[in-house]
Formats: structure tokens, sequence, C-alpha cells
């Protein structure tokens, strides 16, 4: 599935709830099936919404004709922020300033709007390749690192020690620095780490409850994938005897250059590794 | 969108065609699997290496990098990677990137010129936006430019925050792409890799 249909295939859920209340009271599975925006309560707005996310998951559209898009469609809702929010809302949604976070139409709302689903959906599509057989094999863990700037970043080795700390530390590595000492935050891909930053371990309360980055609101981090070599390094491998499990894709590959000889396999090695 | 073709039997040698032919649908996935997924880690690593380095323009205009808008890491976060027995792709979306691939001529579609930022205001931001957070946007008759009037000095002087265009081209810019023997070298250690864990499985076994 990619990113795209991911959120195409989200339904759309008005409330009058903040993030926080959403948080609380919605179990994690329901949200990530679900098209929230906090105080959206206006399922018009969300099928909007959810229409423009899907286009910039694609490509077809940049955030510019997004936003530009969604200001429009609040507006033709009559959504007026300074006012309590779209008519009939009935002093259910707190009256926000006009250019705030609170504000749905501001740009700032808009943009982070925009930012968590995308990256959101995008991470999962990534998490999704990244557990294939191959992939588990050959990059078994993940490496949290900063991809876009912040001014002024969140300590994520505070979260990263508070988490692995959580955990015992079970397939993350702890304390292994970086080129310029900071600390690197790598971990298996099934490490129980990456689910206790989503829950926020060291009680920090803007996670997204997701096992995948952008692990909290309006976060800059991301994921590279660790090659096994570079993982061994740090101690991260598979546990106990080696897999000797084959699929069935392996066992056609295997029964075909039995067939065809060892001297054909021997050849086939030398060409892809010339 | 840029879909970048993996599929093994594509771009295989002899020895590689040979083997591909003799398998079915499932050995042909899982060595379309090993070859799309190199590629894709490749990739996406290239691009986001690449955002850490290019950001001139942005600097130049917006103060540090809080103040970028990221479009090339955005576009690195959105490779992805599909892949089935006939075929694997890895595609990256993200608008404009098609210039990694040649020149690209941007032409306006809703209204009658591009808009191109020219200060800090306007950066990253449609015209609609800033006229939302109440800044007086003009354009003085004759000239091909949208402006305001900043007073905030004392003295009113005009501030071009848009230039207007009927066209715009984005220069082709290969780098932003790892080359194509780099791509053909990760797709060939990807079937590498599921060769040689096959033959190590079967020597355990």
């Amino acid at each position: 599935m990619t990113a795209a249909e991911a959120i195409l295939s989200k339904t759309p859920m008005p409330t009058h709830m903040d993030s926080a209340a959403i948080r609380a009271s919605v179990a994690a599975e329901v949200r990530r099936r679900s098209m929230f925006s906090a105080t959206v309560t206006r399922e018009k707005y969300l099928l909007r919404l959810r229409e423009a996310l899907a286009r910039v998951a694609s490509g077809e559209w940049d955030e510019a004709r997004a936003r530009e898009v969604l200001q429009r469609e609040l507006d033709v809702l009559g959504y007026d922020a300074e006012a309590g929010g779209f008519p009939g809302d009935l002093g259910l949604v707190q009256p926000a300033d006009r250019g705030s976070l609170r504000d749905l139409a501001s740009r700032s709302r808009l943009n982070l709007t925009i930012d968590t689903n995308t990256r959101m959906a995008r991470s999962a599509a990534q998490a999704k390749a990244g557990s294939s057989p191959y992939a588990l094999r050959e990059f078994p863990a993940w490496s949290l690192e900063r991809v876009y700037g912040r001014m002024v970043p969140r300590d994520w080795a505070a979260r990263w020690q508070a988490a692995g700390d959580s955990v015992g530390w079970k397939g993350a590595a702890k304390g292994a620095p970086g080129l310029t000492g900071e600390p690197r935050m790598i971990a298996l891909k099934d490490s129980p780490i990456w689910q206790a930053i989503a829950a926020g371990a060291g009680g920090f309360d803007d996670t997204l409850g997701n096992a995948f980055p952008p692990f909290a609101f309006g976060s800059g981090m991301g994921w590279r994938e660790v090659p096994k070599a570079e993982a061994a390094k740090l101690g991260l491998g598979p546990a106990g005897e080696p897999d000797t499990d084959m699929t069935p894709g392996q066992n056609e590959i295997a029964d075909a250059l039995g067939d065809l000889g060892p001297d054909f396999t021997a050849n086939l090695l030398k060409e892809l590794s010339a | 969108m840029i879909r970048l073709d993996c599929t093994v039997e594509n771009r295989a040698s002899t020895l590689l065609q040979t083997l591909v032919q003799r398998l079915g649908p499932e050995g042909r996935q899982e060595l379309n699997e090993g070859a799309t997924h190199e590629v894709a880690v490749l990739v996406r690593t290239h691009i986001l290496d690449a955002a850490k380095t290019r950001h001139t323009t942005a600097d130049n205009i917006r103060n540090g990098p809080a103040g970028r808008t990221g479009h090339l890491t955005k576009a690195g976060e959105s490779v992805e990677e599909s892949v089935s027995s006939d075929e694997g792709t890895v595609t990256i979306s993200s608008p404009g990137f098609r210039r990694a691939l040649g020149p690209l001529t941007i032409l306006p579609t809703r209204r009658q010129h591009l808009t191109i930022p020219a200060d800090a205001l306007a950066y990253g931001k449609t015209v609609a936006e800033v006229v939302r957070e109440g800044i007086n946007v003009f354009r003085p008759k004759g000239r091909n430019f949208l402006a305001t009037v900043d007073k905030s000095t004392g003295k009113p002087t005009l501030r071009v925050l848009y230039n207007l265009v009927q066209s715009a081209t984005l220069k082709h810019e290969p780098e932003l792409l790892p080359r194509v023997d780099e791509m053909e070298a990760a797709g060939k250690k990807g079937v590498l890799n599921v060769i040689q864990d096959i033959i190590n499985k079967r020597g355990a076994a």
C-alpha cells in the first residue's frame, strides 16, 4: 500500500476534542485507521483534508497548493477561529486566536497537519518495506537521526535514554557515540524501544503513538536503515542459531542453481561481485 | 513522480537471465525484492544526504535550517518501493523532482503568472497566505512583481515580495539521484545477497 493509499483508507472522524483528549480516549489502533484532526467537527472538511493529504503524499500537489485548497474549504464552510470554529459548533470548541496553532486556517496549523500526516503515511510505508525478509536480514536496524532542522530541537538523547531504560535496552544500542560525540540512536527493527518512544517513555506527552517517525508533533527526526555489518559492530544482530528456513522463492532459486550446477553458481557469484 | 525500474530480468546479464528463466513467480519475486530494496535504500540515503548540503537559496532568503521548506528531505522521505514477480520499482513522489532527469519547465495552470518569492516575508507562502497575515500586497502599475510598502523603519519603502514570471525552468540536476552505475551496482548487490543467503542456508541445513 502506498502512502497515498494509506491516507485514503482512513475513515474521517469529526470531533470537538483536542489532541490530548483524542490520545487519552481513543485507542491507538482506531486512531491509526481514522482521520482525526483536533477540534475539526465537520466531516466535509475532513474529506477534503484526506484528499489533500493523499495528493501531497503522491507528489501531485505541493504543500502550498494543499494549504490553499484547505483554506478555501474552510472559508466555504464558514469557519471562524475567533468565533469558536464552524457555524453550529455551539460552544463545543473554544475560540482561538487567528493565526495560532488552534486556528484551523492558520499556516502553522495547516503545515503541521499536512507534514505530520504525510510523514506518518510515508514512514508507515517505509516501515512496511523495511520489514520484508530481505530487508530484515540485510538491514536489521533503524537509526533515528535528524532530517529537518528545528529552532528549538527536543532532547532526543534524553528520550532515547529513558526509552532504552524502560525496555532494558533490548535490541537497542546504548551510548554508541557518533562522529561528533552525540549518541547514535540505533536499534533493531523489532526492538521494543521504538514502541517505548512512541508511548512517551520518560513522561513525554507530545508523542503521536506510532512506532515510526515522526514520533512527536513537529519532530524533525527520521529513520535510516542500518546495514547488518554496521549493526553487528554495535552488538545488534540476530540472537541464537542462524535461521535456516527457506521461503518458497528461495527454494525455487536453490533448486534452479542445483540444476545448473556448481560451476554456473560460482561464475554467477563472480559476475555479481564484479 | 519519478519511477525507477529495478526489475532483475530487464537488467540481467546472460548468466542471470539463464537463472531467471528457470524460476517461477516466487523465485523471480525473491530476486526483485533484493534488487529493489537495495536501490530504494541507496536512493533514499542519497537524496537525504543531498538535502543536508543543498540549501543556499533558502538560507539566503531566510535564516538558518529551521526556515527551510525541506523539499529535498520530503523527496527523500517519499521514496517508496513496489515489488512483484514481474517487476520491481522505486518511486520518488515529490513535485519538481523530475529535474533530476532533465530540465523542468513550470508553467502557470490557474493564473497568468508564476509567483517567485523574493523576500523572507514571502518564502514558502502563497500570495493568499501573505494577505491573510494582514500584509497589503499589490502590483505596481506596469511592473512584473508584487510588493508591499514597509513602514517599519519609519520611512515607507517598497519591498518586492514576488517576481511575476510566465514560466520558470529548473535546471537539470542529475546529482539529485545516484548515478545509473551506482543504482545498477546496488541492484546487483541485492541479487548477490539473495543468492549468498540461499547458499549459506543450504550449507547449514
